[in-house]
């Protein structure tokens, strides 16, 4: 157990130390973040404009919005997931345990699966419906990033209680904010800045 | 036949039709560096010669830089069978890229042959024809198989030789140790990657056979000393200036500025782990690539997007089985391949860490057997290949029908339809004159037309002529389409039939 706090608590200054600056400076994301619906036909256009030749039932079937609007969307939903676009919320610790945070919940999705709920429905929201979003939504979305690392963070300090463990975390702790603190943050990819 | 060798046969099929079909005109055009393969290839089947008039040289010097010897001796030999063409220049890539595939089936079955209780029959019988058939359908395969890419050949090199040490575990025999230092020393000549990769993977195998007593020291030692004595004139090249021209080029961390020594140890760590991290990015891999047209087709990114869950699956499902030889590969490739790549700017870049491939290809190909294996999710496994079979459809056809058309700018069939108008204008007396702005031209000439005889000039000749009526000055498009003194446009033909160069009357 107390192996388990000094985890956490590393971890817990560690995300602080990105989601304070990352929710103080993201207004709002960019349009990668969100899925634009009048950009889909725009898409299919374009695309359809290099099939001169091609029969166009095939090009059809190759080149639609239905297709479009799920490739567009996949897209989106991996941004969420970018180790960069974590560690801007989270940090680097953070971005580690937001993996094993995944991994245990993959691992027994009837168990935990529950912890996942925030996650999908923010990003739900934060891509379809964005721009009718109020603006505590940013603060909704790392509330849901938090969540699912600090439970990596303590489900893998509660299988793994030992004094590697803790200078393993020591070492990386100190990485991640000499990371936030030294590389140019990449804040600017995602968000429009206050 | 049996219906195994029926498949196996049947996937080379599809791999050698998406590798040959159209090779010749798409990509669009011989880049530079295939350009400048072929102009040196040709001149050493002919003449013993390279550009520079060096006799059979081991570094062949192109563009400031150097370049290594295997795929350009390879091409040589190409363009006995093929000709001066740019079939012969792309033909070695896409062939050892067929034979990557095929030999990737050899090195499956021998891992998990290696390999008893790990896997079962099944799953030992399935894994390399679905493994197999991934690759041979990867975007980041193909794409590297077509155009002359150096890394195409190292990668079949590389897998050759970790091929023959896994064979030497399972057999014994001798000589596929000899094998394995062959085609590691090959590495060393083919590729800048691997003179980081290759001596990592020669130490750690040397190692693991002294220390498990699994070779005699006398076969060590003579291995090891034929591969130095070989590996010599590769040392003095890497520490010599010339050798080390490309990676002061690239250097990743000269973007960033550090005034001190302090800084620098505490930043090029946290640039290099940065890098590092963006090689394992989703985005990377699935959509975005690497963002450069030469490497990928515009909207995909270097593996099919409904891999991933199958790469989930199959990560999940490889390490929750006992330590087995093929986890261990998978996990040494994922983490190994990305650190020489790491250390140069752009990262990521799918060229550089093209040895990923493999890992990937086979966790996905785990992923598909682990779904297929748990009776309530076959529904999801059969949606997801659907899915996944849409997708590479889709893609086939952007490969096929758009990329020849959107991705000129990245290839050189520009340069190579300008070439072919100036030689009818030559043949007219005309003297030409090609604007520096098209800077890319001598080596566009040397190899389709060297007998061409023209002149490099700045973009303010046409004001300093006065003996007007015998020159044609070749320059950019600068849209002025309405002068008279245009007389001629080479055209690129995408959906804008935009103008690549235009040819002025002086």
């Amino acid at each position: 157990m107390k192996t388990q706090i000094i985890l956490v608590c590393l971890m817990i200054t560690s995300v602080l130390f990105s989601l304070i600056s990352f929710v103080h400076k993201c207004y709002s994301f960019h349009d990668i973040l969100y899925l634009y619906k009048d950009k889909i036909p725009l898409e299919v256009e374009a695309l359809l404009s290099n099939d001169l030749g091609v029969p166009l039932l095939l090009a059809r079937l190759l080149h639609n919005k239905l297709l479009q609007i799920s490739v567009d969307v996949y897209s989106i939903l991996l941004h969420y997931f970018d180790p960069f676009f974590v560690s801007t919320v989270v940090g680097l610790l953070g971005l580690i345990c937001f993996g094993l945070g995944w991994w245990y919940i993959l691992g027994n999705f009837r168990r935990y699966g529950l912890i996942s709920l925030p996650f999908l429905v923010s990003i739900t929201y934060e891509i379809f419906f964005h721009r009718s979003l109020m603006s505590g939504h940013i603060y909704f979305l790392a509330f849901s990033y938090v969540l699912i690392s600090l439970f990596g963070g303590w489900q893998f300090a509660r299988f793994h209680q030992s004094i590697k463990v803790i200078i393993c975390f020591l070492i990386l702790f100190v990485i991640s904010i000499l990371w936030s603190y030294f590389l140019p943050s990449e804040l600017y990819r995602f968000c429009i800045q206050r | 036949m049996k219906i195994s060798l029926f498949f196996f046969l049947g996937i080379i099929f599809i791999a050698s039709f998406v590798r040959f079909y159209q090779l010749d005109i798409n990509p669009p055009g011989l880049y530079l560096d295939e350009v400048s393969i072929g102009t040196n290839a040709y001149d050493i089947l002919t003449l013993g010669k390279d550009e520079h008039g060096k006799s059979f040289p081991i570094y062949f010097e192109a563009f400031g830089e150097y370049k290594l010897p295997v795929t350009i001796y390879l091409t040589s030999l190409s363009m006995a069978l093929f000709g001066k063409t740019e079939f012969a220049i792309r033909f070695p890539s896409a062939f050892l890229g067929i034979a990557t595939v095929a030999l990737f089936f050899f090195f499956l079955r021998t891992i998990l042959e290696l390999d008893q209780k790990g896997f079962t029959k099944r799953e030992k019988r399935l894994l390399p024809y679905i493994g197999v058939f991934l690759l041979a359908i990867t975007p980041w395969h193909i794409q590297f198989s077509r155009g002359e890419f150096e890394a195409n050949i190292a990668l079949f090199l590389f897998l050759a030789a970790v091929y023959a040490f896994f064979r030497y575990l399972l057999t014994r025999q001798i000589i596929f140790v000899y094998l394995f230092t062959f085609c590691s020393l090959l590495t060393l000549y083919t590729y800048s990657t691997y003179r980081f990769l290759t001596p990592i993977l020669v130490a750690g195998v040397l190692t693991y056979l002294l220390t498990l007593r699994k070779i005699a020291v006398s076969h060590a030692c003579i291995n090891f000393i034929v591969l130095f004595i070989l590996a010599i004139p590769f040392l003095q090249f890497s520490f010599s200036d010339a050798g080390n021209i490309r990676v002061g080029q690239t250097a990743a961390f000269s973007e960033y500025k550090a005034e001190n020594l302090q800084e620098k140890l505490v930043l090029y760590p946290l640039v290099f782990l940065k890098n590092y991290t963006s090689f394992f990015s989703p985005l990377f891999l699935f959509i975005t690539g690497d963002g450069i047209g030469r490497h990928q087709v515009p909207g995909f990114g270097p593996l099919v997007r409904w891999e991933l869950p199958f790469i989930i699956v199959g990560l999940y499902s490889l390490i929750k089985r006992k330590r087995t030889k093929l986890l261990i590969f998978v996990v040494l490739i994922l983490f190994v391949a990305p650190l020489p790549a790491a250390i140069a700017r752009p990262s990521p870049h799918t060229l550089r860490s093209l040895l990923l491939v493999l890992p990937w290809t086979i966790l996905a190909a785990l992923g598909i057997i682990a779904l297929w294996n748990k009776k309530h999710a076959r529904v999801l496994g059969g949606l997801l290949v659907f899915l996944f079979g849409l997708e590479c459809l889709v893609y086939f056809h952007t490969y096929f029908v758009h990329y020849p058309k959107t991705n000129i700018p990245d290839w050189g069939s520009g340069y190579k339809q300008m070439v072919i108008d100036i030689e009818g204008y030559v043949k007219q007396g005309k003297k030409i004159y090609i604007e520096d702005s098209l800077v890319d031209a001598p080596i566009y000439f040397s190899f389709y037309s060297p007998t061409i005889p023209y002149k490099m000039v700045t973009n303010s000749f046409g004001s300093q002529v006065y003996e007007k009526g015998e020159i044609i000055w070749v320059r950019q498009n600068y849209g002025e389409k309405d002068k008279k003194e245009i007389i001629h446009s080479t055209h690129i033909p995408n959906v804008n039939h935009d103008v690549f160069s235009q040819f002025w009357a002086l």
